[in-house]
């Protein structure tokens, strides 16, 4: 196991850097950043000199080694349009995301459970009918368009809640009622967990634990549930980097949230890549950790993964 | 037979490591499942392994299959060792090794009918037309006693003999030359029990199969087997053909085996060699003779060296010093 | 083992009359189990043998009340144990009955225990329900289970998780599970095939004791005639759902009446000498949902004529307690 954790620290190193040379690169195909920046009459050599302040100058890999040297240093350079240290700003806006993908998280999960759950336990009642709609139709819903639906009911309409922005709890509720129905995180969960309790309902060793006299509920909650739990967790831990890691621009954008989501929409817009490159870097990180922590919740889970 | 062995394994052992703890854990001592292994399997033979439940048997069979790396040793194909093959030379390997297990339920996808379950082998390794592909599986279902419609339906619709034939099926999809089986017709009735060993007979002496047959019911052994081999607690202790074997076990745990077999009719009597004790743990084995807590004819001797395997008469092999 | 004493008191402990269990699949309607009549006495072993996919795991699992949901449902037929309908009981009044009277060894040994706890953890499980052990007492009672089915090292293996252990271990766990609590009644769905000869031999002794001990009654669900002809009493032999021949064993070793028990027997592997092929029943089993007309052997039976064709066939009393459902019966 000791082995085995060394081996995905390593191999999460490597998958790290390969995704800031791509990031890296990526930024740099999509055009001058200076021809956003500087005034449209600005002379070549305004030009140069902003260059060189900027380090853009100077060839390729050697900008990428600077880049490397100070990212392991936490030193993620400078925004080029408000010229705040990146880290700052991540500093600033990542509580902001990772509190608002948390409380959509829980709420998604805790909607998903009981009844992804319940939809298994009684296959083809009303219940696993309802379910399953909930599941297709969560998922074909832009959030987009359900932000919206909803801001203008409670609070264009109704009057009822903020706009948008961060602040008291009131100003969670829309963004996390929207990101935690839409997209995938509850759709997901409930048609995963459902499909993989029924799986696991028809399987001999819970026709065993029946025949011990277990109670319904023993063998659902502790039989069934750990071994349907097993394909879950990936999802689970994917989909959460991705919220975290600004997935939620259009959640964000949309009820003015000033998260990660909205950072990275407005430097692509920008094309600050300063900026652009902590937000990839920064979800690949989210990404790779998560993909750690999913393997040990693994090895938790399943003793056959534990002894490998 | 003096024909190149097709199979042959060289001093193969595994130990698996007992550990406590989640991540950081530590070794506390090995189970030593299969501990210095030797037989070969020639072309067309039935070679069997026999003994002891927990003795090492699967383990020994899913190390040829490449499921299981050994901690030791060799196995070697047609003279390759198959742990250094990669590359086509694996993808071979694995189209003309194929196993049936002990277990239907495991290897089955309970989400995939039969048929394309049957036809799976058909898709990796050759380049058959859908319709070949459906009349291949339709044949084969034919063979093993199931109707070509139910290709259509799912494991979970099958009794446990009605699985198990699956399998058989599905590993001779690809007209294998060795075909390793571990306890393959256990969970069958008779008269299927028969027509599926019939079956595998007549494959053998059609196309020259070699299987390794892993079973606790020496009746079938008997009936299937040209060599056996007996192991306890990962060793062999006793190699011999099949009717040498039957007829004049010499190594007393085979002998005590061969003893609890139960006649297939009432009133049989037969005298029964009951073993004292338990089964060794495969983490501390007794010193000396592994056998020699448990052996109505231990000796002092018995409890010092290990003994080696030494052939007492041309081809039966057994592993005690003192028979 | 010559002579088994029965001690059959006036009424059976488990009466089971025209058991019906079906399952409603896309393809029509499977008669797993139809029609099926039986009685075990207080200690009686009983053994249940036949083709494989005719209904006996089906059978034992109606017993438990245990069929496979959605599609199988007990249909009719009562089961009485010590008089009481089971099949009329509130489902947590079965339950009462499930691990602690009637105990049932799963077929498949490979699947049939849970992958993710420790077999301690399972073997402690029905004794922590019905006896309300805890702590120390538990889990010594879970070693010594273990150890009683002759599982060396038992403290040990008890933290083992199934994966770590063999084929036979496990059914042998399984085994330490079914007895845990002292059940009156235990159905014993192929529960040595995983096992060598000697620990099959100890394993049989051991069920052999607590038979005789506790008056464990037992049904024996197996392939193994050698397992029949040594344990059990009396035998019913069942082919496409159902009984189709029922008699002591030695009655049916020694005369057998219908044609499908004449060509079980028949091919019967022998351990004592070798033969060159063994003979088997030609032609398909049937389909369950779809049986033929008459009686269900037919396209098989060497004997059949055409009324076995047309009609069912009758129950037949060859002697005693011995009958057959077979229009023309082997007189031996
Ligand atoms: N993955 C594993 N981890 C730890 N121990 C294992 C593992 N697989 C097998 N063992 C141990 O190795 C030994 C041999 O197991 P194996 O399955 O080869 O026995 P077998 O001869 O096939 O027995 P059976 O006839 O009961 O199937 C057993 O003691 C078993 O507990
Ligand atoms: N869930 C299910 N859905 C549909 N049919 C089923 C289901 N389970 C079992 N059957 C059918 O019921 C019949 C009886 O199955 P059962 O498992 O009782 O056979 P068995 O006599 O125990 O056979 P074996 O000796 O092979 O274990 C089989 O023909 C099988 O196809
Ligand atoms: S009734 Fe006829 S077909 Fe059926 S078993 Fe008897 S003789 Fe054979
Ligand atoms: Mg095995
Ligand atoms: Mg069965």
């Amino acid at each position: 196991m000791q082995r085995y954790i060394l081996f995905r620290l390593v191999q999460a190193g490597a998958t790290l850097l390969a995704v800031s040379l791509v990031v890296f690169i990526l930024a740099r195909l999509t055009g001058n950043p200076l021809d956003l920046l500087m005034p449209i009459d600005s002379t070549p050599e305004q030009y140069a000199q902003e260059s060189q302040r900027l380090g853009l100058d100077k060839p390729l890999y050697v900008q990428f080694g600077r880049f490397l040297v100070n990212s392991v240093q936490a030193d993620l350079g400078k925004s080029i349009r408000t010229g705040r240290p990146v880290l700052e700003l991540l500093r600033q806006r990542f509580p902001n995301t990772m509190k608002l993908g948390l409380s959509a998280m829980a709420l998604a999960l805790a909607i998903a459970f009981p009844l992804g759950i319940l939809a298994a336990v009684r296959r083809g009642s009303f219940l696993d009918g309802a379910a399953r709609t909930t599941a297709v139709f969560g998922q074909s819903l832009p959030s987009f368009w359900v932000g919206i639906l909803l801001l203008s009911v409670f609070a264009g309409t109704l009057h009822l809640l903020p706009a948008g922005g961060a602040g008291g709890l009131k100003h969670y509720l829309l963004p996390t009622v929207t990101l935690a129905l839409t997209g995938f995180m509850l759709s997901g969960v409930v048609r995963l967990l459902r499909s993989s309790m029924l799986d696991v309902l028809d399987s001999e060793y819970v026709k065993l634990a029946r025949a011990k006299g277990l109670s319904e509920n023993v063998v659902v909650w502790k039989h069934a549930l750990k071994n349907a739990l097993i394909p879950v967790v990936t999802f689970v831990g994917f989909y959460f980097a991705l919220l975290l890691g600004g997935a939620s621009v259009v959640v964000e954008t949309v009820f003015a949230w000033p998260g990660v989501g909205r950072l990275a929409y407005e430097a692509v817009m920008w094309r600050d890549y300063p900026v652009v490159q902590a937000v990839v870097l920064l979800l690949a990180t989210l990404l790779v950790a998560a993909n750690l922590v999913v393997d040990i919740l693994y090895a938790y889970l399943d003793p056959r993964v534990r002894y490998r | 037979m003096t024909a190149a062995p097709i199979l042959e394994t060289t001093d193969l052992r595994k130990y698996f490591p007992i550990t406590k703890g989640l991540a950081f854990s530590r070794v506390r001592g090995w189970i030593k499942a299969v501990d210095g292994v030797n037989f070969d399997i020639s072309p067309g033979e039935t070679f069997s392994l026999v003994g002891e439940s927990g003795c090492g048997k699967t383990t020994t069979a899913r190390i040829i299959l490449r499921l299981e790396p050994p901690t030791s040793g060799a196995v070697r194909f047609r003279g390759q060792d198959i742990y250094a093959l990669s590359g086509e030379e694996l993808k071979a390997y694995r189209s003309s090794v194929q196993a049936v297990f002990q277990d239907p339920w495991s290897s089955m996808n309970p989400r995939m009918r039969i048929g394309p379950m049957v036809a799976e082998p058909l898709k990796y390794s050759s380049t058959m037309s859908p319709g070949d592909m459906k009349s291949r599986v339709a044949e084969l279902l034919e063979q093993v006693g199931l109707e070509p419609a139910q290709a259509n339906l799912y494991p979970h619709e099958f009794s446990g003999g009605q699985r198990q034939r699956i399998a058989v099926a599905r590993a001779l999809a690809l007209k294998p030359s060795l075909v390793v089986l571990d306890e393959p017709v256990s969970a069958l009735d008779v008269s299927i029990r028969a027509q599926i060993m019939n079956l595998l007979k007549d494959l053998q002496g059609q196309y020259g199969l070699s299987y390794l047959l892993i079973a606790h019911h020496l009746a079938t052994v008997r009936y299937m087997s040209h060599r056996i081999a007996v192991m306890y607690v990962g060793k062999i202790v006793e190699m011999a053909e099949t009717e040498e074997l039957f007829s004049r076990p010499v190594h007393p745990y085979t002998q005590a085996l061969i003893s609890a077999a139960l006649p297939a009719r009432p009133g049989v009597e037969r005298a029964e060699i009951i073993l004292r004790g338990t089964v060794p743990s495969p983490v501390d084995l007794p010193p000396g003779c592994r056998f020699h807590p448990r052996c109505p004819q231990a000796h002092v001797r018995c409890s010092q060296g290990e003994p080696e395997l030494r052939e007492v008469s041309p081809g039966h092999y057994v592993c005690c010093d003192h028979c | 083992m010559t002579t088994k004493p029965v001690a059959q008191g006036a009424t059976p402990l488990l009466q089971v009359d025209d058991l019906r269990t079906y399952f409603f699949t896309r393809w029509g309607v499977v008669k797993s189990v139809d029609g099926v009549s039986f009685s075990v006495g207080r200690g009686e072993i009983f053994g249940l043998v036949g083709e494989s996919g005719c209904g006996k795991s089906i059978t034992c699992l109606s017993l438990m009340r245990l069929v496979p949901q959605p599609a199988g449902k007990i249909v009719g037929g009562r089961i009485l144990f010590e008089g009481r309908d089971l099949l009329k009981l509130g489902e947590s009044e079965m339950r009462r009955y499930r691990g602690r009277h009637i105990s049932i060894i799963l077929q498949d040994p490979m699947t049939s225990l849970n992958p993710v706890f420790t077999v301690g953890d399972q073997i402690a499980e029905p004794v922590r329900l019905h006896q309300r052990a805890r702590g120390r007492d538990l889990w010594d009672r879970a070693a010594s289970a273990l150890r009683l089915l002759r599982i060396p090292d038992p403290e040990t293996r008890l933290g083992d998780y199934p994966h770590q252990m063999s084929g036979g271990m496990r059914q042998r766990v399984v085994g330490a599970i079914a007895l845990a609590c002292e059940p009156h009644v235990l159905i014993a769905d192929e529960a040595t095939t995983a096992l060598d000869a000697t620990i099959q031999a100890q394993y049989l002794a051991l069920l052999q004791e607590v038979h005789e001990k506790k008056g464990l009654s037992i049904i024996f669900v197996t392939h193994d005639f050698g397992i029949v002809a040594k344990m059990c009493h009396r035998v019913a032999v069942m082919y496409a759902g159902k009984i189709v021949e029922m008699a002591s064993v030695r009655e049916l070793f020694d005369h057998p009446a219908h044609p499908y028990t004449v060509a079980l027997l028949d091919a019967v592997p022998p351990l004592d000498y070798r033969v060159e092929r063994l003979a088997s029943i030609e032609g398909q089993p049937p389909q369950l949902y779809k049986l033929p007309s008459g009686c269900s052997f037919s396209p098989r039976c060497p004997r059949s004529d055409s009324l076995c064709v047309r009609e069912s066939p009758p129950q037949v009393t060859v002697d005693g307690g011995h009958w057959a459902t077979c229009w023309r019966l082997v007189d031996a």
